[in-house]
Parts: structure tokens; C-alpha cells; sequence
């Protein structure tokens, strides 16, 4: 059977940044392989400084590797068919802000060599796609953060590509401008699109992903299918119990466990993370306001 | 034809420097010291008061036009590349070349606009004074008559020459660092422009071989802003020299050569920058 093309290849990817008059190079990548399939949401993951802007800009044809190769469907990054199969947001998005959200559509719809005819009515479906068709009409500078992030997936999707590479998505969104980024990002992927997104926001990313690469100090230190990484914990396992009374609940399911022979190392009363707290709760008062 | 794509940045340049404070406070000040020619004559006894009008308001334009070209062409190319929102257009299906061309052009829109305000106000101003000078001379001389399109002509025979002077800050913006940096460059760049004649008179005069390559060089690879000053042949009927015709067909020329030079420049040193 015949391998399907990855989406995006870095093979053998390093890139140096010179340092000084000395020559001096500090390099950012280091030999990293990585295939990104054609199909999914991928996460490549890392703190800052660990060399994913880097990768990114070099898919995106922004930068020249300085050794290794990357391609997009088979054909090397940067020439303008691989470019014409990208959408791309990057960090903390800075756009004209005298343009309404429909007029910066419409621009980068341009700029991505689209007719007029064609450019107006793919920039009202993406507009639509993306939950901003009552502001559209409203000028970038009145945007809060998150309708900044949905109109800046709007400029990226315009042009119908296959890929969409989003650079830090969520960063500076409060949970709930989080949670719709992310609600987008699966109805994304949902049409068939293929989604890198670049974060050090690992617990919100985690929700979307299919499958991650770590990177750390330009070096790729893991990849593959997030189930598999988020069980590759050896024997140890959470158990969560409800329906437990208080008070004895611990104790006789301590005893429970070690009459079988498990050994407890500790029990707690089960965590949720305050980002999930803080949605449910919007949530149950939007529901009150509609009842 | 211009690539569609370099139109919409072009589109887009226009409308941010149109917005900025700068080029309405240079428009202003042109216009301004324009209409206030008419006040400045009454301190000039050398030369005749529609002739002092045309100098006062050519020096005017070519001193503010080429600040406002310098510090345009600059900032329109640092603000995107320091704002970083150059990312998301390079992103794009788009060739490099086509960027800076889109900047270019709309830095030139920018500029059209400039010559053609200053242009009506001072043509206006002529004609004004014209009619008053002519009131209160029954009979005036040929020195009096104004050839207002003849105002037009030489504003856009600035328009050339800011042209070919933001191909050259385009060039060096796209070399430099920083747009503080670019700028001073490019002032420089335009003395040196201005100069251009010394290293030509060096040249006639060299005594020596390596001085008269040297001049040579030097009076090769800058060009010569000077050619642009025609307004002594212009707008007044009583000019000791009429215009020749073909200096325009030479002048457009030595531009279109220029202009190219510069942005070919600009395309090689910007192909491979970092963004």
C-alpha cells in the first residue's frame, strides 16, 4: 500500500542563528525529524525558546534552514504552491486596525491571489465559519482578544488551504475565549482541515490534540499519538470514586484496596482545573439567563 | 501589467500613510508655506513678485516632498517588519518582489497626492496674483503671464524624482537594521544625490588616472537629482531659456533607469532577510 504524503515533513532540520561579528551561532534546531500527517490536529509543544517559532516560520518559507529540509505535500516549503496550502496565524496577531474584520478578509483573500467575485463570497463564509458575522462590519481596533484570534482564523481560512498553522492560538485568551478557539479548532478539523498549533499551553492544547511533538532546546525529545504519550506512566493509575460518604470513605477505601493486595500511596479528593470550574459555572448562568 | 497582488498592498499602504499624523502635518506645513508665498514676497526686491512665488513654492515642494518620501517610505516598510505583521503577508502565496513593489507604488500614490495639492494651490496662488499684478499694471509685460499647466509639469517632474528617491530609501531600508537608521542613511544618500554634479565637474578637471576614475566611479553609480530643477524653464512666460521638450523624454528616462536600479536592489537585498 502506497504511504500517504505527510502534510509536513522536517527532515533533518537544523537552523543556526549567528551570533555577533564573531560568528558565533546559536542554534535553535537541531536535526529535527518530524512528519505531520495530512489529517488531525498536531501540537507541537515546548517553552518558549525551544525552537517552535522557528519551525514554524521555516514551514511557513520565512526562513532558510541551515542544514535539512522541509517540505508541504511532497513539495519544499516556501516556493508558493506550498505557501497556497497554508493558512497561517501567527502570535499575538497585529493587523491594520482602521479595517473592519471584512475588509482584513478580504485583503488577505487578495494578497492569496484571489478574483474579486471570489474573494467576497469565500470572506462571508469564513466569516460566518468563524462566529464573527454580526462584528464584521466593526473595526479591528475594537476587537477584544478573542475576536481578534476568530477574525485572524478567518484571514488564514480565506483562501481554502489544507493546512492551517496557528502559532501560540491562545495565548492572552481568558478561558472562555479559550474554549471557543478550541470549539473552532475541532469543527476545523471536523471539515477536514489539517491543524499545527504551536503552544506552551499544554492542558488546553491537550483537549484538541491527536497527536504532539515535544520540543526542548531546538532538540525533538518526543513524538506520537497524545493517548498513548498520557499513558506511558508505567503501572501507576488514578482512580476516581464517587458516591463515598465523608469522614470513613478514605479510610475503607484504603482498606479495600490493600485487602487486594494495592499498594495506596496517597488519596485526595479529586481536582478539576479552575479553568473547567470557572467555564462550567459561566455556563450554568447562561443557561439560567435563557430559562 | 502590475501584479493584482502588489495592488492590494499597494491599496493598503496608501490608506495607513494617508491616516498619519506626519503626512497630514507635511501636507499641511506645503500648503501652508505655499499660499504664504504671496506674504513672503514683499521681503524679496531682486526679483519680480509672480517669479518670486514660483521659487518660494518649488523649493517649498521639493524640500517637504522629499522629507515626506524619506520618512515614509521608511516607516511604511519598518512598521509591518517591526509590528511583525509582515509575517501573515509573507505567509501568503506571494512573491517578495511583489511586496516591495506593492510598497513601493503606494508610497508613489502617496506622494501623487502631495504634488497635485501643492500643485492647485500654487497654480491658484499664480493665477490669483497674475490677475493682480495685471489690475495694477495697465500695461504689463509679457513677464506677467503665467502658464499654470506649466505648474503641473514640473510637479511632476518632482513626482519622478521623489519616485526614484524612494526606490533608493526602499533599497536602503531593505540593507539596514533599523528604520531610525535607515532614514539618516537615506538623507545622506540624498545630499550626495544633490552633490552628484561636483563629482561630474571633478571628472571634466581630473588631472590624474586614479583621479579621474574615481570620478568617474563616483559619478556613475549616484545619480543626479540635480536634473530635476527645471523650474527656471517653467510657468513664466518671460524665462530666458523656453523649455525643450525632449529634457522631459531624457529626464523620465534617467527616472524609469534609476527607479528599476534601486528596486532590483531592494528585491536582491530583501530576498533572503529574516522576517
Amino acid at each position: 500500500m502506497q504511504q500517504k504524503t505527510p502534510a509536513i515533513a522536517l527532515i533533518d532540520l537544523t537552523r543556526d542563528f549567528p551570533i555577533g561579528l564573531r560568528g558565533y551561532k546559536l542554534r535553535a534546531l537541531e536535526k529535527v525529524n518530524l512528519q505531520i500527517p495530512a489529517k488531525g490536529i498536531f501540537g507541537l509543544l515546548g517553552p518558549n525558546g525551544s525552537g517552535k517559532s522557528t519551525a514554524i516560520k521555516i514551514i511557513l518559507g520565512l526562513l532558510k534552514p541551515s542544514a535539512g529540509s522541509c517540505e508541504v505535500f511532497g513539495k519544499p516549503a516556501g516556493n508558493l504552491e506550498s505557501r497556497n496550502r497554508i493558512g497561517y496565524l501567527p502570535e499575538n496577531p497585529h493587523f491594520p486596525s482602521f479595517l473592519s474584520g471584512r475588509e482584513l478578509v478580504l485583503y488577505f483573500g487578495g494578497l492569496s491571489g484571489m478574483n474579486h467575485p471570489q474573494v467576497k463570497e469565500r470572506a462571508e463564509e469564513v466569516i460566518e465559519l468563524v462566529g464573527m458575522a454580526q462584528s464584521a462590519h466593526r473595526k479591528v481596533r475594537t476587537y477584544s482578544k478573542g475576536m481578534l484570534q476568530r477574525i485572524g482564523l478567518a484571514q488564514a481560512l480565506v483562501h481554502n488551504p489544507d493546512v492551517l498553522v496557528l502559532d501560540e492560538p491562545l495565548s492572552g485568551l481568558d478561558p472562555q475565549g479559550t474554549q471557543e478557539v478550541l470549539d473552532l479548532l475541532l469543527t476545523l478539523r471536523d471539515k477536514g482541515k489539517v491543524i499545527l498549533i504551536s503552544s506552551h499551553l499544554l492542558t488546553r492544547v491537550e483537549e484538541v490534540c491527536d497527536r504532539v511533538a515535544i520540543l526542548h532546546r531546538g532538540h525533538l525529545l518526543k513524538e506520537g499519538k497524545l493517548d498513548q504519550l498520557l499513558q506511558e506512566q508505567g503501572n501507576t493509575h488514578t482512580v476516581e470514586v464517587t458516591g463515598l460518604n465523608e469522614g470513613t470513605t478514605a479510610v475503607d477505601l484504603k482498606k479495600l484496596l490493600q485487602a487486594n493486595n494495592l499498594n495506596v500511596e496517597s488519596i485526595q479528593a479529586a481536582r478539576r482545573p479552575l479553568d473547567r470550574v470557572f467555564l462550567d459555572i459561566v455556563q450554568k448562568d447562561k443557561e439560567t439567563e435563557k430559562s | 501589467m502590475i501584479a493584482p497582488r502588489s495592488l492590494w498592498i499597494a491599496r493598503l499602504t496608501f490608506a495607513e500613510a494617508v491616516r498619519a499624523k506626519f503626512f497630514n502635518v507635511l501636507l499641511l506645513m506645503a500648503l501652508v508655506l505655499v499660499m504664504l508665498a504671496g506674504f513672503f514676497q514683499r521681503f524679496d526686491f531682486g526679483t519680480s513678485q509672480l517669479k518670486f512665488i514660483v521659487d518660494f513654492g518649488f523649493g517649498a515642494v521639493f524640500l517637504l516632498g522629499s522629507i515626506l518620501t524619506l520618512v515614509m517610505t521608511t516607516q511604511s516598510f519598518y512598521q509591518e517588519l517591526e509590528s511583525r505583521s509582515i509575517t501573515s503577508i509573507l505567509a501568503r502565496p506571494i512573491h517578495r518582489w511583489e511586496y516591495l513593489l506593492g510598497k513601493l507604488l503606494g508610497v508613489q500614490a502617496l506622494l501623487l497626492i502631495f504634488c497635485l495639492l501643492t500643485g492647485l494651490i500654487l497654480a491658484g496662488l499664480l493665477t490669483w496674483e497674475e490677475r493682480l499684478v495685471l489690475s495694477e499694471e495697465s500695461g504689463a509685460s509679457e513677464e506677467n503671464v503665467v502658464k499654470q499647466s506649466e505648474v503641473f509639469l514640473f510637479l511632476g517632474v518632482q513626482w519622478l524624482r521623489f519616485s526614484v528617491l524612494a526606490a533608493l530609501t526602499l533599497w536602503i531600508a531593505c540593507l539596514s537594521r533599523s528604520s531610525l537608521y535607515a532614514m539618516f542613511v537615506s538623507f545622506l544618500a540624498l545630499l550626495a544625490c544633490q552633490l552628484q554634479y561636483l563629482a561630474a565637474e571633478m571628472y571634466a578637471d581630473a588631472e590624474t588616472k586614479a583621479g579621474l576614475w574615481f570620478a568617474w566611479f563616483l559619478k556613475t553609480i549616484v545619480p543626479n537629482l540635480q536634473i530635476y530643477n527645471i523650474g527656471d524653464l517653467l510657468v513664466l512666460e518671460s524665462v530666458q531659456e523656453p523649455l525643450n521638450q525632449s529634457l522631459i523624454g531624457s529626464i523620465l528616462g534617467y527616472s524609469v533607469l534609476w527607479y528599476f536600479a534601486f528596486f532590483i536592489l531592494a528585491i536582491l537585498f530583501f530576498k533572503d532577510r529574516e522576517v
